[in-house]
């Protein structure tokens, strides 16, 4: 069903209706439109420029027959970024057939204010993830991708959070959670830039670094070489050697990438993706032409000592998934820099707002 | 077979051989015992000097002899190609079209035919060298002569916990993050940042990306 909708609640008056987003779903998408509230939408004027800040709150029904555990909205504004895209992903869900949820987007665009005024910003569909991982959408984002490897990881979660309430109890439970939270308190927060091609900065001697690599015991891919070119707070074209070293075809993997700076620090500073065709026991080269800038690690700058590679998640050419297991995680390298995973974190904030019990009943639906 | 001058063997030996000479070196020193044994005593000879650079006094900042020698050599080449590439502009126009269009497209053949092969004969760290240089020859120089408004800024993505954009010919389009506990920032080496959070209000666990795609 076709739902293309404008404003719909009521505005502060300052954005016009016409300047609104655009909402297109498909004919056939097992999602609907109930609403669309842009209630505290604005925009002002900076300098030259005109600042556009769009508050949606939608409301959707899943008209399908089945449950749905995960949805990605595209939102591209063509006469802004043209290049640009941006997407909205929620995982974790469990709506069932006919029943509603919300999703939020807070989107600000920044452009001329001579720039044309027709509409900014255009909301679709880009994919939908059931409870069986099949899929439905254009799949421009590689959403399916996205939304299977999350649904993988929460569904290790859980059996693994069940196992600890079947074998500890509560408290156990508990002291989980407490860890948890903990850990995600812990982690530092980063800053960072992606440029695509070569360094944002020339003044620092650049130097290339070989990677080390953590190989963890089941990964169906073997990290064999790898280096990038560092200088200063700017780590760039990571060239990496993989091997498969499973019995299936792999078409698509990933590796995270570890940075540690001169004082000791490390954390998580992204991961290079790469679509391949990766016969058993063939090796393949990686490699991006593009640049991570870190402005700064907290209050210091930050200046990049070494890295260390690891191999985050695989897919088969058959479709199926591999990603590390709880103890793979467990390594203490991994657990300084590893956020907890999408529904881990969701489980804790249950536990953290509405107790333990409530936190039970939640693994019990699955 | 001829054998390769001895100058070809040490670059050769030393790994500066671009491709295509790489090749056909390799390919006659496998089934050649003498110049097999060549190679080997230069890169003996290699290896010794190595040591004695070791035995150098430090420079600062991380510098290394053999990161300054590689530098200076790229950047005589590089020197090299871009004052032809910058004489080709300087140059004044002929004051007549002699040419006829076959001898035109013979002329542009040999220039492709002589480009590929200089291409592949260059080792790649010079090739990539090269190919930085001569983008900035482009906006810097280029751009200036021909009076070009569209040089475009490049695409960044950024990511940090309050939020993620993409910002592209000093416009942006930001997804920010709403009241919510705790944030994790993902970025990957193709070009998309995102943060992922689970949202105070509804519990869900929402993750915003922005993504560059050059159109």
């Amino acid at each position: 069903m076709l739902a293309s909708v404008l404003a719909l609640a009521p505005l502060n008056g300052v954005v016009s209706a016409a300047a609104l987003p655009k909402i297109d779903f498909p004919t056939d998408s097992p999602v609907d439109l109930l609403s669309a509230d842009y209630g505290e939408s604005n925009e002002s004027a900076r300098g030259g420029a005109l600042l556009l800040d769009f508050h949606a709150a939608l409301s959707l029904r899943n008209s399908s027959q089945r449950k749905i555990r995960g949805i990605t909205l595209l939102v591209s504004a063509q006469d802004v970024t043209p290049g640009g895209k941006g997407s909205v992903t929620i995982t974790s869900l469990n709506v069932g057939p006919q029943e509603t949820f919300p999703v939020r987007i807070d989107l600000r665009l920044l452009r001329p204010l001579q720039a044309s005024s027709g509409v900014p910003v255009q909301i679709g569909l880009d994919g939908v993830l059931f409870d069986d991982l099949s899929f439905y959408g254009p799949d421009k984002l590689s959403s399916h991708r996205t939304m299977a490897l999350a649904e993988w990881e929460a569904r290790r979660d859980r059996r693994y959070f069940k196992s600890v309430l079947a074998a500890g109890g509560p408290e156990r439970l508990r002291q989980e959670m407490l860890e948890s939270l903990t850990h995600e308190a812990d982690r530092p927060s980063l800053d960072v830039q992606v440029v695509r091609g070569g360094r944002a900065t020339n003044y620092e001697p650049e130097k290339q670094v070989q990677f080390a690599f953590l190989r963890l015991p089941d990964s169906p891919v073997e990290p064999v070489d790898g280096m990038a070119r560092i200088a200063g707070n700017e780590a760039r074209a990571p060239r990496l050697e993989v091997k498969n070293r499973s019995e299936r075809s792999i078409r698509y993997l990933e590796v995270g990438w570890i940075l540690h700076d001169q004082t000791g620090r490390e954390f998580l500073a992204g991961s290079v993706p790469a679509e391949l065709n990766l016969a058993p026991g063939q090796q393949s080269r990686i490699f991006e032409n593009a640049t991570l800038k870190f402005p700064r690690l907290g209050a210091q700058p930050l200046a990049i000592e070494s890295m260390t590679g690891f191999v985050s998640s695989v897919e088969f050419s058959d479709g199926t998934l591999w990603i590390p297991t709880r103890g793979d995680l467990g390594s203490p390298q991994l657990q300084r820099v590893m956020a907890p995973s999408d529904e881990e974190q969701r489980l804790a904030q249950i536990y953290r707002k509405k107790g333990l019990n409530a936190l039970v009943a939640e693994l019990n639906k699955f | 077979m001829r054998h390769p001058t001895e100058a070809q063997n040490a670059l050769f030996a030393g790994g500066d051989l671009g491709r295509w000479e790489r090749w056909r070196v390799a390919r006659h020193v496998s089934s050649c015992v003498d110049c097999e044994r060549q190679v080997q005593a230069l890169r003996q000879a290699g290896a010794q000097l190595r040591e004695l650079a070791a035995e150098m006094p430090e420079l600062p900042n991380g510098l290394s002899w053999n990161r300054l020698s590689q530098e200076m050599g790229g950047n005589i080449r590089v020197g090299l190609a871009a004052g032809e590439a910058i004489a080709l502009f300087d140059r004044p126009a002929p004051a007549r079209h002699w040419l006829r269009w076959n001898a035109l497209l013979v002329a542009l053949g040999a220039t492709a035919v002589f480009a590929i092969a200089f291409w592949t004969s260059l080792p790649p760290q010079q090739a990539e060298h090269l190919l930085a240089s001569l983008k900035r020859i482009r906006t810097e120089r280029i751009g200036t002569v021909i009076h070009s408004a569209a040089v475009p800024e490049e695409a960044v993505v950024e990511a940090s916990p309050a939020g993620i954009q993409v910002k592209e010919n000093g416009r942006t389009l930001s997804l920010m993050q709403p009241r919510s506990d705790g944030a994790t920032v993902s970025i990957s080496m193709q070009g998309s940042a995102g943060v992922r959070f689970v949202d105070a209000d509804t519990g869900q666990v929402t993750t915003n990306k922005v993504y560059y795609a050059e159109q």
